[in-house]
C-alpha cells in the first residue's frame, strides 16, 4: 500500500491544525490543511485527498454541513470527525451522514494513528471490492464474445490497442454479429468508461429529424421547434457516441458529421453559435461503404475520416467454434431470467446448430435459445430446423423487409442464391413474389377496389384482404 | 417529504427528483438547470430559521410551478429549472436575487435587508452528469461568495 497518500485536515484552530498535521506527517502521510469549510471543499475538488480529518465545530459552515457537501461531491472520500465538546448528538448525526469514524478531543497520538489506519484499510477494501465487481461485470458481458475463437480474440486485442486513444473506430459486420457490443467494449476499456455512452441509430429516425437528434436545434428553428433542444452530441460530451447504421445517413448530414469529427464543433439547427464538444465517435454499419462511396451515396472524405481503424466482426458461420460457448451462455442467461432449469442441449440439436449457417448471426442464435428456454423444450426449435431448414433465413429476410436475395423479378429468371437455399424455399419465394406483384397490379387497375379485385383474381374477398396484409401492400405504394 | 421549517422538499426527495430530471433530460433531450441558492447570512441561528422560511416563499414565487425546490443543507436551497438553458437560467436567478435583495424582512427590531448568492450550472451545456453538474454549481456558488456575495454566477 502506498503510504504517501494525502490527508486533508480541516480545523479552524491554527494550533490544533498544525499539531494534527505534524502527527499525521510523522505517520508517513502527506498532509494539506484548510481552516474553514469552503476552503476544505475547494481542496477536496482540487487535490482529491484519500481521507479527511475534520473538526465538527467551526464558524460559518459547521462540520455537519461541510460533511454533507463532501458526501455530495465525492461520496467515496472517508471523513473522520473531531469533536471536542462531548457533543454526542452531533457526532451521531455525523456518523449517520456517512462519517467513517470520530475522535474525541483531547486525544492520544496513538488513537489518531489507529483510527486513520482502520479507516484507510476499510476504504481500500471497498475500492478493491468495487474494482473486482466491475471487472467481473465486464468479463461476463464481453469475455463470452471475445474469448472463444481466434477471430474474436484478434478483435479483442485491436480493441485494447485503440480503446485508450480517441481514435474514431468504424465497426463493420453483418447484422446481429455484435457490432454494438464491440462499441461498448471499446467504451468500457477507454479512459471515458465512467462517462456517457450514447447510442443513436441513423436508420431508425427520419432524415430530417436525425439532424436535430444529433445536433439539437434552437427555439423557432422550424415550425414546431417550440423549445431549444440539445443534440446527442452535446449529451455525449466527454463520452462516446455510437452511430449505428451510419451507411444509411443522408449525404447532407454526412457533411455536418464530418465537420464535428474534424473540429469538434457544430451548430445547432437554426443556431449561429458553434457548440464545442469532446466526443469519441464509434460508427457501425452492415453496408459495404466502399461500394456506397463509389455509387455516391456516401461521402468519400467522411469514409476516410471514419475508417481510421476499422474492426470487422465476422459472421457467426465463420466462427462456428464459438457456438457451444454462446449456447451455454444464453442458456444460463435465459434460464435465470425466466426461472427455468434448462441447462444443456441434446447432441442432436447441437449438431444441427453447428451445421446451420446462422444468417441472423448471434442475435438469431440468442433468440433461438430464448425460445428453447421459454418453451422448455428443444423439439419446438428442432422440428423447425428439420423440416424447414434454411427456410428460416428467407423468413427472416422477408420479415425485416430487406430486399429478398432471390428474385423472380422482371427477367422471369430465378437467380440461385449463393449460400445454400433449398429448392423448396426458392420456389416458395418466387411464388410469393409473383403473387404479390399480380395482386398489386390488379389493385392498381381497380384503384384499390378490393371487392372488384377479388372477383378478377377469383379468390374470396377475405382471402384477398389476408394476402394484402401478408404482403404488406399499401395504397400509397 | 417536506422540510418542516421551509416547506420545500427534503434533501433525499430532492435528490431523487434531480436524478430523475437528468434521466428525463437525457432521454427526451431537453435542457435544464440546477441553481444553488445560499443566503449571505450574518445573523444568529435564532432568526435564521424565520428568514430562510421567507426566502423559500420568495423563491417559490419567482420560479414556475413545475420547478423543483429543495433544502439540501442547513443554509441552502437547490432549485431545478426544467427546460431552462443558460440565458433564461441567468435571468431567473437574477430575478430571485433582486427580489430577495429588495424585500424587507421583518424582525423583532424592525425591517432588515438580506441578500443571497446563487451558483448555477446547465445540463448539458456545463455538465451532462449528476456529479459534475452539482460540482459545477457548487464551484459557482463559491465564486459568487468569494466575490462578496449578492451575486449570480454561472460557468462561462
Amino acid at each position: 500500500m502506498d503510504k504517501k497518500e494525502l490527508i486533508l485536515i480541516v480545523d479552524d484552530e491554527d494550533e490544533m491544525r498544525s499539531y494534527i498535521e505534524k502527527l499525521v506527517t510523522s505517520f508517513g502521510y502527506q498532509t494539506s490543511s484548510a481552516s474553514n469549510g469552503a476552503e476544505a471543499l475547494e481542496k477536496l475538488n482540487a487535490m482529491n485527498p484519500a481521507l479527511i480529518i475534520m473538526d465538527l465545530m467551526m464558524p460559518e459552515m459547521d462540520g455537519i454541513e461541510v460533511l454533507g457537501r463532501i458526501k455530495e461531491q465525492n461520496g467515496n472520500t472517508p471523513v473522520i470527525i473531531l469533536s471536542g465538546h462531548g457533543d454526542t448528538k452531533n457526532v451521531v448525526r455525523a456518523m449517520k451522514m456517512g462519517a467513517s469514524d470520530f475522535i474525541n478531543k483531547p486525544f492520544e497520538p496513538e488513537v489518531i494513528r489507529h483510527t486513520i489506519n482502520q479507516v484507510m484499510e476499510k476504504k481500500n477494501l471497498i475500492l478493491e471490492v468495487k474494482r473486482l465487481k466491475e471487472e467481473m461485470g465486464k468479463q461476463i458481458s464481453y469475455d463470452i464474445l471475445f474469448s472463444n475463437s481466434k477471430k474474436m480474440t484478434d478483435i479483442k486485442s485491436i480493441i485494447e490497442q485503440v480503446a485508450e486513444t480517441n481514435i474514431t473506430v468504424l465497426v463493420r459486420g453483418e447484422s446481429g454479429t455484435g457490432k454494438e457490443l464491440v462499441a461498448r467494449a471499446i467504451h468500457a476499456a477507454s479512459l471515458r468508461h465512467d462517462k456517457r455512452f450514447v447510442k443513436i441509430s441513423c436508420v431508425a429516425i427520419p432524415e430530417t429529424l436525425l439532424e436535430t437528434e444529433l445536433f439539437g436545434h434552437e427555439k423557432g428553428a422550424f415550425t414546431g421547434a417550440t423549445r431549444k433542444k440539445p443534440g446527442k452530441f452535446e449529451l455525449a460530451n466527454d463520452g462516446t457516441i455510437f452511430l449505428d447504421e451510419i451507411g444509411d445517413m443522408h449525404p447532407s448530414l454526412q457533411a455536418k458529421l464530418l465537420q464535428v469529427l474534424q473540429d469538434g464543433e457544430f451548430a445547432r439547427v437554426g443556431g449561429e453559435k458553434d457548440v464545442k464538444v469532446d466526443v469519441r465517435v464509434i460508427a457501425a454499419t452492415n453496408r459495404d461503404l466502399e461500394i456506397a462511396v463509389r455509387e455516391g451515396g456516401f461521402r468519400e472524405d467522411l469514409f476516410y475520416r471514419l475508417n481510421v481503424v476499422s474492426i470487422v466482426v465476422p459472421p457467426l458461420r465463420e466462427r462456428k467454434e464459438e457456438i457451444p460457448f454462446l449456447v451455454e451462455h444464453f442458456l444460463r442467461k435465459y434460464s435465470q431470467q425466466y426461472n427455468k432449469s434448462f441447462t444443456t442441449l441434446s447432441n442432436e440439436t447441437m449438431t444441427r446448430f453447428m451445421n446451420y449457417d446462422w444468417p441472423g448471426n448471434v442475435r438469431e442464435l440468442e433468440n433461438m435459445i430464448k425460445r428453447v428456454v421459454v418453451l422448455g423444450n428443444e423439439n419446438a426449435v428442432l422440428t423447425r430446423f428439420a423440416f424447414k431448414g434454411a427456410d428460416i433465413q428467407s423468413d427472416i429476410q422477408y420479415n425485416i423487409n430487406e430486399k429478398p436475395k432471390v428474385k423472380a423479378a422482371d427477367s422471369g429468371r430465378v437467380i440461385p442464391p449463393d449460400n445454400g437455399f433449398s429448392l423448396r424455399s426458392i420456389s416458395k419465394k418466387a411464388l410469393a413474389e409473383v403473387e404479390r406483384e399480380t395482386i398489386k397490379d390488379i389493385l392498381l387497375k381497380t384503384r384499390w377496389n378490393r371487392r372488384e379485385a377479388s372477383r378478377l383474381l377469383k379468390v374470396s374477398y377475405k382471402a384477398l384482404l389476408n394476402k394484402i396484409k401478408v404482403y404488406e401492400l399499401d395504397k400509397r405504394l | 417529504m417536506f422540510d418542516i421549517h421551509t416547506k420545500v422538499l427534503e434533501r433525499d426527495v430532492f435528490q431523487y427528483f434531480l436524478d430523475l430530471e437528468i434521466k428525463k433530460a437525457m432521454r427526451y433531450q431537453y435542457f435544464f438547470s440546477l441553481l444553488i441558492i445560499e443566503p449571505d447570512l450574518t445573523v444568529d441561528s435564532g432568526i435564521r430559521a424565520e428568514i430562510l422560511k421567507t426566502m423559500a416563499e420568495l423563491i417559490k414565487e419567482e420560479v414556475r410551478t413545475t420547478d423543483v425546490i429543495g433544502r439540501m443543507g442547513k443554509n441552502n436551497f437547490y432549485v431545478i429549472l426544467s427546460h431552462a438553458e443558460t440565458s433564461n437560467t441567468l435571468s431567473v436567478a437574477e430575478r430571485i436575487r433582486s427580489r430577495i435583495e429588495s424585500y424587507s424582512f421583518t424582525r423583532k427590531n424592525g425591517g432588515a435587508k438580506e441578500t443571497i448568492s446563487v451558483g448555477g450550472a446547465c445540463f448539458p451545456t456545463h455538465a451532462n452528469e449528476l456529479g459534475n453538474l452539482v460540482r459545477n454549481a457548487t464551484k459557482m456558488i463559491y465564486e459568487a461568495k468569494n466575490n462578496g456575495g449578492n451575486k449570480v454566477c454561472l460557468p462561462n
